[in-house]
């Protein structure tokens, strides 16, 4: 509860914040929202030498709608996502996410570029950005590059950005007609991590059938899990309450959840399947 | 109008609401140290070494203490016996681990830096060689004769055996028709105080006094013990207890990590501020609950329980802590519940192992007991294609006072009433008929009914405290102070942790003294101040204080009546007090305001008779009638109602109804903020909490992310019916409460899950209920 001693900077640009990542490398942590950051300082599991705080970075605080796609900043906090009309009638899903995301406190706080960037096997954003077709700009000493979400999270706890390199961006393609979405979250409390959560991205095809589905689980992998073969059966025949318990069976198989104090990987894997088929038949109601 | 019985707003709210209360943690002394405790790592090692020499070397490093040089400073921590409580050989527990650690967590080394920060990194910095040695976890284990030792000095791994028997055992298996036998385990979980332990010691070198400002429920118990630990004269150590943030039974503790901190104290001659992190809180500050019951209960064919028998198995972990008896005692004596049994037997062994040791915690063990019984009578219900609560009332008790085979007197109540005013709350009949057609649904509601008797104030600490059994009682001395203003400080030696003393003690002194509430203020907590006192434990401020400080009140008014005769020139058995005005019965306008009784008392000493002394203050005791082990019987009746989602194994209250009965409420709100928060810690403590350990001892569950307690969200809204049954043998008719809720929550909330999810085949006898649990029972029962 008593993090080590560290030096902080909040820097005004982010060329400046850059350059303080470069300065000092590894020994640097970035802050957002700190709301991962801080609990792990303080239980002294990391102890950065240098934080470097980006709050007073408004340029990274946005959200807003740019012809096909919606931009967020990795400023923009859970509250901010969940509250934004935008946000809602676009992407239902992400601001599912955004409401379950902890407590109010958390909410205010923590930011969805530190959630990402932070890539807990169990954090409700991965599955839904992996769902969307999100892209993840990202800034650092050689410049911007975009990074599709399904190549960002890389392990749990880990992803492809550099030390040096700062998450910016976050862009969303708008759905088109007929698309709809949604995420169902399982946790023992209100406020806890996800058990199992479920982003179901689906598009509403010809005469009841579902032309296109996404769906990814988070907290049952080291990174979001896609299952496919489940989006293939929701894909095969009209979608009906039949197929979507048929597509939950479907999502058990392979996967290997890990087992915590919580829940153990068999609940896991058969609490998935509940929650796909749930996950799934909420986001078809929505019109 | 009389304050006893108005449901008045909290007097201390303002405080708290507004942040202006003072916590251990919001006082700084002059000069004060920061400490911070190297914990071990390992469940079970050898100690081979604790050097402190890199720590002393950091700039902000200031000093330190280890077990080696604490060990002829400081004695063992106390463990107390109750009668029949036989701790034959006593572990050597220590302030600070000396030869072997015994849990993860346990203190090793104490140092003190500059800053809370430093103590952090210099305790970081303490070197420490152990030789790791295999822990033992498992009671069922530890207990066998083969097992190894865990204290040298014991025979074997039973720290504390327990043989009670009452009544007609052998009667009761001769005219059974059956015997119904199960074993129970329940999860180990504790009480988790928003305000973790902390205190400040100092030790002032010229008057050679040691004063504690402490976040504890025992002040004056702590003073005596440290001043019997630390060889110290009693006198000369003074406990503050600020504002506490939560105690529930666990601050009965006597902290070793507080002893160590007086030691350091002594040894720097600098206040020590400690206060302890949630991390150290969950792995060491004590655990409570776990045990298991091997039962058998002779049963007629006709239902009537004839008998309960149990070998109750404590997980009592790597030391005794003083209160181990009670927990222990606690479930093995409420076992028979209330109804009518004739033999009860129950042998208990608190077993070591190389978890934290185990502790009180709000419900003091009974709601092991009552989940036993509660459970065995839904079982016994099911086998004799009963309704349990049919069952219920063949077996209740009818008439109180009861003697009950435990030796406990029940002392007032109608239990069929209560329970039958709780089955009218949730409609039992109609609720049946809806889960029958719930199911045809494939929807699973369960209906939970469980009933008991609370012991409220145990007749037992002086005994306790003796550490072998005399014969006692409880009792409460109270001081009544009032100012040359006429207003009264009401000087307690309790400490209010959440329990609305300054709110309850100010309405039964405004009604004692016949003076308006805001002249009355309470004050506890600090032993140079106020009267010696058990502190706040057992549910007794109702049963055992509040009629002190109603007697402490009256002898304060007869103070008061007696300088008003003189002025009013009335005789003394005439005066009395109403709304602060002291007046001559039946003659109006014959009266004199309290306030200038007081200046006269005071002040105006000479124009008195010699005889009425001067000042205006009193002091009065009140003492417990000899009921038995407990003072007073609150009973109360659960009935939760709940949802089982078998595809998730999450449970969904849909109803919760509860009857409870204390006495004569003092103020109906705080009761009711009691039973709610005592029932939604049962509701959390069977649900979501518990304290998991890995197989080599490691302590899974070290922050709230992991340790779940119950916010808001998962709470369903508790209809709650008061029903007020005068304790008879208490002046103003109050009973203890406060840990019932907490008691019945469990035995309750179990047999609605139960309830809902037994046409599944699934049978419960273990706890906790997590979702994952619910699932695997599904499973199995699946096949
Ligand atoms: C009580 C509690 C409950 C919670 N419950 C949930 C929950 O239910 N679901 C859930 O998903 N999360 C939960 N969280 C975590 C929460 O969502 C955090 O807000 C989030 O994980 C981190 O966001 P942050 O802005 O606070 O980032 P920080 O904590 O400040 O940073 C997190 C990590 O990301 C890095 N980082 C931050 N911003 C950037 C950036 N722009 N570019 C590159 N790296 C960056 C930091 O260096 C750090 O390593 C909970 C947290 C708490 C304290």
């Amino acid at each position: 509860m008593i993090p080590r001693a560290f030096e902080y900077f909040d820097p005004a640009t982010l060329e400046e914040a850059v350059g303080l990542l470069e300065q000092h490398g590894e020994d640097a942590k970035l802050m957002a929202g700190g709301q991962s950051l801080l609990p792990m300082m303080k239980l002294r599991m990391v102890s950065p030498a240098v934080v470097v705080d980006l709050w007073r970075l408004p340029e990274l605080d946005y959200i807003r709608r740019d012809d096909g796609v919606v931009r967020v900043g990795a400023m923009a906090t859970h509250y901010a996502l969940h509250s934004s009309p935008l946000i809602r009638t676009t992407l239902p899903a992400l601001a599912d996410a955004a409401r379950v995301v902890g407590d109010p406190l958390v909410r205010n706080l923590g930011t969805i570029g530190g959630s990402a960037a932070h890539a807990a096997y169990n954090a409700d954003y991965p599955a839904v950005l992996v769902a969307l077709n999100a892209e993840l700009l990202a800034v650092g000493p050689d410049g911007k590059r975009s990074i599709p979400a399904v190549d960002f999270f890389t392990d749990t706890f880990t992803t492809c950005l550099e030390p040096t390199e700062i998450v910016t961006d976050i862009l969303i393609p708008v759905p088109g007609s007929g698309a709809r979405s949604a995420y169902l979250k399982l946790s023992r409390r209100g406020t806890d991590f996800a058990i199992v959560g479920v982003a179901a991205a689906l598009t509403e095809g010809e005469g009841g059938h579902c032309a296109d589905a996404r769906v990814v689980l988070t907290g049952v992998g080291d990174v979001p899990v896609r299952v496919t073969e489940a989006e293939e059966i929701l894909q095969a025949g009209p979608l009906d309450a039949e197929r979507m318990a048929e597509a939950g069976e479907a999502a058990k198989r392979n996967l290997d959840p890990p087992s915590d104090v919580q829940a153990d990987a068999q609940y896991r894997v058969d609490v998935s399947g509940v929650y796909v088929r749930r996950a799934v038949a909420a986001a078809w109601q929505r019109s | 109008m009389p304050m006893i019985g108005q449901s008045i707003k909290r007097r201390e709210d303002l405080k708290y609401v507004t942040g202006s209360g003072t916590y251990v943690d919001d006082i700084t002394l002059p000069g004060m140290l920061y400490a911070a405790f190297v914990r071990s790592p390992h469940a079970h090692a050898r100690l081979l070494g604790v050097d402190t020499t890199k720590a002393l070397e950091h700039p902000k490093g200031i000093d330190a203490i280890t077990g080696a040089e604490a060990y002829p400073l400081a004695g063992p921590m106390p463990v107390y016996s109750y009668r029949e409580a036989a701790v034959i050989k006593k572990p050597d527990y220590r302030c600070l681990a000396h030869d072997r650690v015994r849990f993860v967590g346990e203190p090793v080394a104490l140092v003190a830096a500059a800053d809370r920060y430093a103590a952090e990194d210099v305790a970081e910095l303490v070197e420490v060689e152990y030789e790791p040695l295999e822990p033992l976890m498992n009671p069922d284990e530890s207990i066998k004769p083969d097992s190894p030792k865990l204290h040298d000095n014991l025979d074997n791994n039973v720290g504390l055996r327990i043989e009670r028997r009452g009544g007609d055992m052998e009667a009761a298996y001769r005219e059974a028709d059956f015997v119904f036998k199960r074993r129970y385990r329940m999860h180990r979980h504790t009480g988790t105080p928003i305000e973790t332990r902390g205190c400040i010691a100092q030790y002032n070198t010229g008057t050679q006094e040691l004063t504690l400002h402490c976040s504890t429920q025992i002040p004056h118990i702590l003073k005596t013990h440290l001043s019997e630990i630390l060889d110290f004269p009693e006198f000369k150590i003074r406990v503050i207890a600020p504002d506490v943030g939560g105690g529930f039974g666990n601050k009965l503790q006597v902290p070793p990590e507080v002893v160590a901190l007086c030691l350091l104290a002594i040894k720097t001659r600098r206040p020590v501020k400690w206060i302890e992190t949630r991390r150290e809180s969950l792995m060491a500050f004590l655990h409570a609950r776990e045990q298991t019951h091997d039962v058998e209960i002779p049963m007629k064919r006709d239902g009537t329980i004839l008998g309960i028998k149990s070998h109750e198995i404590v997980n009592a972990g790597g030391y005794l802590d003083a209160r181990i008896s009670g927990p222990s005692l606690g479930a093995g004596m409420w076992l028979p519940g209330p109804y009518m049994v004739k033999g009860f037997h129950v042998d208990i062994d608190a077993v070591m192992t190389n978890k934290c040791p185990y502790g009180a915690y709000r419900g003091f063990g009974s709601q092991m007991g009552a989940l036993v019984i509660e459970r065995s009578l839904d079982l016994i219900a099911r086998e004799l294609s009963r309704d349990p609560v049919d069952l219920r009332k063949q077996n209740v008790i009818k008439e109180t006072p009861y003697k009950c085979v435990t030796g406990h007197e029940f002392d007032s109540g109608d239990y069929m009433a209560g329970l039958d005013k709780a089955l009218e709350m949730v409609d039992y009949g109609a609720l049946r008929a809806e889960q029958a057609r719930l199911r045809e649904e494939g929807r699973y509601m369960g209906i939970g009914v469980a009933m008991a008797v609370e012991g409220a104030g145990w007749n037992t600490y002086t005994a306790a405290m003796a550490q072998h059994y005399v014969p006692t009682l409880d009792y409460a001395t109270v001081t009544m102070r009032m100012d040359t203003s006429g207003n009264v400080k009401v000087l307690i030696g309790d400490v209010a942790c959440g329990t609305s003393h300054a709110t309850t003690a100010a309405q039964v002194a405004a009604d004692a003294i016949g003076l308006p509430i805001d002249t009355i203020e309470v004050v506890e907590g600090d032993t140079a101040v106020t009267p010696y006192d058990s502190g706040t434990r057992a549910a007794r401020f109702s049963a055992v204080v509040l009629p002190a400080v109603a007697e402490s009140g009256m002898a304060l008014k007869k103070k008061v009546c007696r300088v008003g005769a003189h002025l009013l020139e009335g005789a003394e058995e005439d005066m009395e007090i109403v709304e602060g005005q002291v007046q001559v019965r039946g003659v109006p306008g014959k009266s004199l305001p309290v306030s200038r009784v007081a200046r006269v008392a005071y002040s105006e000493v000479a124009t008195l008779p010699h005889e009425i002394p001067a000042g205006l203050e009193a002091t009065e005791s009140f003492k417990a009638p000899m009921s038995g082990l407990c003072i007073t019987w609150p009973y109360s009746i659960h009935i939760p109602v709940v949802e089982v989602d078998i595809e998730t194994g999450t449970v969904k209250f849909l109803r919760y109804a509860i009857v409870h009965d204390c006495g004569v409420e003092v103020n109906p709100m705080v009761v009711e903020g009691q039973v709610v928060g005592g029932t939604a810690q049962g509701v959390g403590g069977t649900l979501l909490e518990e304290m998991v350990y890995d197989e080599d001892g490691q302590l899974l569950t070290t922050s709230f992310m992991d340790y779940l307690i119950p916010t808001a969200t998962d709470m369903p809204s508790f209809d709650v019916c008061h029903l007020q049954t005068a304790a008879p043998q208490i002046p103003g008719g109050y009973k203890g409460m406060g840990e019932g809720g907490c008691v019945y929550a469990y035995a309750a909330v179990v047999n609605a899950v139960a309830d809902a999810i037994e046409p599944l085949g699934v049978e419960i006898t273990s706890t906790p209920l997590s979702p994952s649990r619910i699932l695997e029972l599904l499973r199995e029962a699946r096949g």
